[in-house]
């Protein structure tokens, strides 16, 4: 029996055991695969008891059957829609902190772009993809990246701003009494201080970007491109190929969702040194 | 009322020496309320002052115009000969805020490394400089923690030891031993002693505790009731150095009751 020795460096809030974060983590992804897979269950049940037909709903196993025989195919076209919408994510989120950090050194530009960043940040796809294949051309990727770039820039811009000036009066006081200039308090105090209203709003990016990737495809874009597939498999009425290509559409934006995630827990190590579950 | 009117606070600056910090009719008011009566006062150099007085009279707002941190509605401030402004601006003074005001996103050790990085020191310097300061406050066994693991009273020791990092001439603190236990606090009082006779620091120190401010100080300085003015500035003339034997000094108890009779005084004129 090995009884621990009384640790006298057991100080206040020490770390947890190594093994303690690793079953907590794991015990945070147990309770959405749970969900989802419940969810799956009951959907598969609910189609065959009630004999919905396929083109209303095609229960989940009809689905991933679909997604394994085409699965070349499906991958491809993912790939085409979601490097539009990374690429447009990363000009979108790059610019929008830029933006973040130009509006908040001054003053108007601040105090401009909230309200007007609100408006342009809610104008619909359907109004933007069109001006943009306009502008560059149905057939070329900047159209769809500049949607999807357009959906993200705004959100991340509000939210940098909003961050920025989120440091507490009394922590610009103490960097105030070291007389320190503006670059530091920046780098010192306030982007550490946006760092969470930026990476909130990197989460939600991360999703708009793929909806908003295919979306602009619906308006015209490439023939091997996902949007175009869900558009001819519906005119077809092969609703469960549709299917198919939603999913693979999911699980490419909850990767990238995931991504983001990650990057907040290396970027924020503060975060999750005394909070187990970051939700 | 004729002991302890604020001229006798003038009065050593008249002397001919030079305060490190010297106010004259230094007054504010926020908006329509005002918070600090017109108030003069001299800190010599090497003094221990300590400020005393009722909640909301009016301290921490001095101790912030001395810091330039806040503009006073009248009246002069000078700092170590300069205007507050540019004494600010030199680094000329320390000041250990009444709320820890660490950062999250640094270790305590980095967080004691802040004004040193701010103030360009080398990374070798900094990070002896800092394990030196925690070693003084008890908490180098913390060092690569991060603020929201410690209690309060550790906080408020990290922030203690900040505010020594870079020696400053001038030491601005305000109810730094507020949050400790009666022992902890006496250790830190010791602390900040020993500091004070090896670099002759000045320090203009708020504090609740009338015990502790009379062990600390070369002179009390009471306050009244808001809009706080000064009621008295009391020398003590207990021997130095202050030891464990002082707190048991039968002067030290005349003191005690001195001060705390003049509190009195201003709570019910
Ligand atoms: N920024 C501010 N705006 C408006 N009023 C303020 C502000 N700061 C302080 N006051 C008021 O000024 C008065 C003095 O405040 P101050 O913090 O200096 O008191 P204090 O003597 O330090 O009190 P305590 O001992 O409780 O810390 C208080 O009545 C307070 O409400
Ligand atoms: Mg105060």
């Amino acid at each position: 029996m090995t009884t621990p020795a009384a640790t006298p460096a057991a100080v206040a809030g020490a770390a947890p055991a190594p093994g303690a974060g690793l079953v907590r983590r794991s015990a945070g992804a147990a309770a959405p695969l749970a969900l989802g897979l419940g969810v799956l269950v009951v959907w598969e049940v609910a189609v065959r008891a009630l004999g919905i037909r396929p083109i209303l709903l095609p229960p989940p196993s009809a689905i991933a059957a679909a997604v394994v025989q085409d699965l070349p195919r499906l991958a491809g076209a993912t790939w085409v829609t979601g490097r539009s919408a990374l690429l447009g994510f990363a000009i979108g989120a790059g610019g929008g902190f830029l933006a973040g950090l130009a509006a908040s050194r001054w003053r108007p530009l601040r105090e401009a772009v909230v309200p007007v960043g609100v408006v342009l940040g809610s104008l619909p796809i359907v109004a933007t993809a069109p001006i943009f294949n306009l502008w560059f051309g149905a057939l070329s990727i900047w159209s769809k990246v500049a949607v999807v770039a357009l959906v993200v820039f705004f959100p991340v811009l509000v939210n940098t701003v909003a961050g920025l000036a989120s440091a507490p009066a009394s922590s610009q006081e103490l960097l105030r009494s070291y007389a320190a200039p503006g670059r530091t308090v920046l780098t010192a105090l306030q982007i550490p201080s946006a760092l969470p209203f930026v990476f909130g709003a990197l989460r939600v990016a991360a999703a708009l970007s793929v909806i908003a990737a295919v979306v602009a495809e619906f308006f015209g874009g490439f023939r091997d491109s996902a949007g175009f597939f869900i558009k001819t498999l519906m005119a077809n009425a092969d609703y469960t190929g549709a299917w198919a290509t939603v999913v693979a559409l999911s699980a490419f934006g909850l990767a990238l969702f995931g991504a983001v995630a990650l990057a907040e827990r290396v970027a924020m190590p503060w975060r999750r040194d005394d909070r187990g579950v970051r939700t | 009322m004729s002991a302890g009117e604020p001229a006798l606070a003038a009065s050593r600056a008249d002397a001919g020496v030079g305060g490190v910090v010297a106010l004259r009719g230094v007054s504010k008011d926020y908006g329509a309320t005002p918070a600090l009566a017109p108030v003069s006062l001299d800190v010599a150099p090497g003094a221990f002052v300590s400020l005393l007085g009722p909640s909301g009279c009016g301290k921490s707002t001095l101790l912030r115009i001395v810091a330039d941190l806040v503009e006073p509605s009248a009246g002069s401030v000078t700092v170590a000969g300069r205007p507050a402004r540019e004494a600010r601006e030199r680094r000329d003074y320390g000041m250990v805020f009444q709320a820890a005001t660490l950062f999250d996103w640094r270790t305590i050790r980095r967080n004691v490394e802040l004004p040193l990085e701010v103030m360009g020191w080398r990374a070798a310097e900094r990070r002896a400089r800092a394990q030196r300061m925690l070693e003084l406050v008890d908490l180098a066994d913390v060092a690569d923690l991060r603020p929201p693991q410690l209690s309060g009273g550790m906080q408020q020791r990290v922030a203690i030891a900040r505010a020594l990092a870079f020696e400053p001439a001038l030491l601005l603190m305000d109810e730094p031993f507020g949050a400790l236990d009666e022992l902890t606090r006496e250790r830190m009082q010791d602390g900040l002693l020993a500091i004070r006779a090896r670099t002759g620091t000045t320090v203009l120190f708020v504090t609740h505790s009338i015990p502790e401010a009379v062990f600390l100080s070369s002179s009390v300085v009471v306050m009244s009731a808001r809009p706080g003015r000064v009621l008295a500035e009391i020398p003590v003339d207990l021997p130095e150095p202050r030891t464990e034997d002082t707190r048991e000094d039968p002067r030290f108890f005349q003191l005690v009751t001195e001060v705390r009779e003049t509190l009195r005084r201003g709570v019910r004129p």
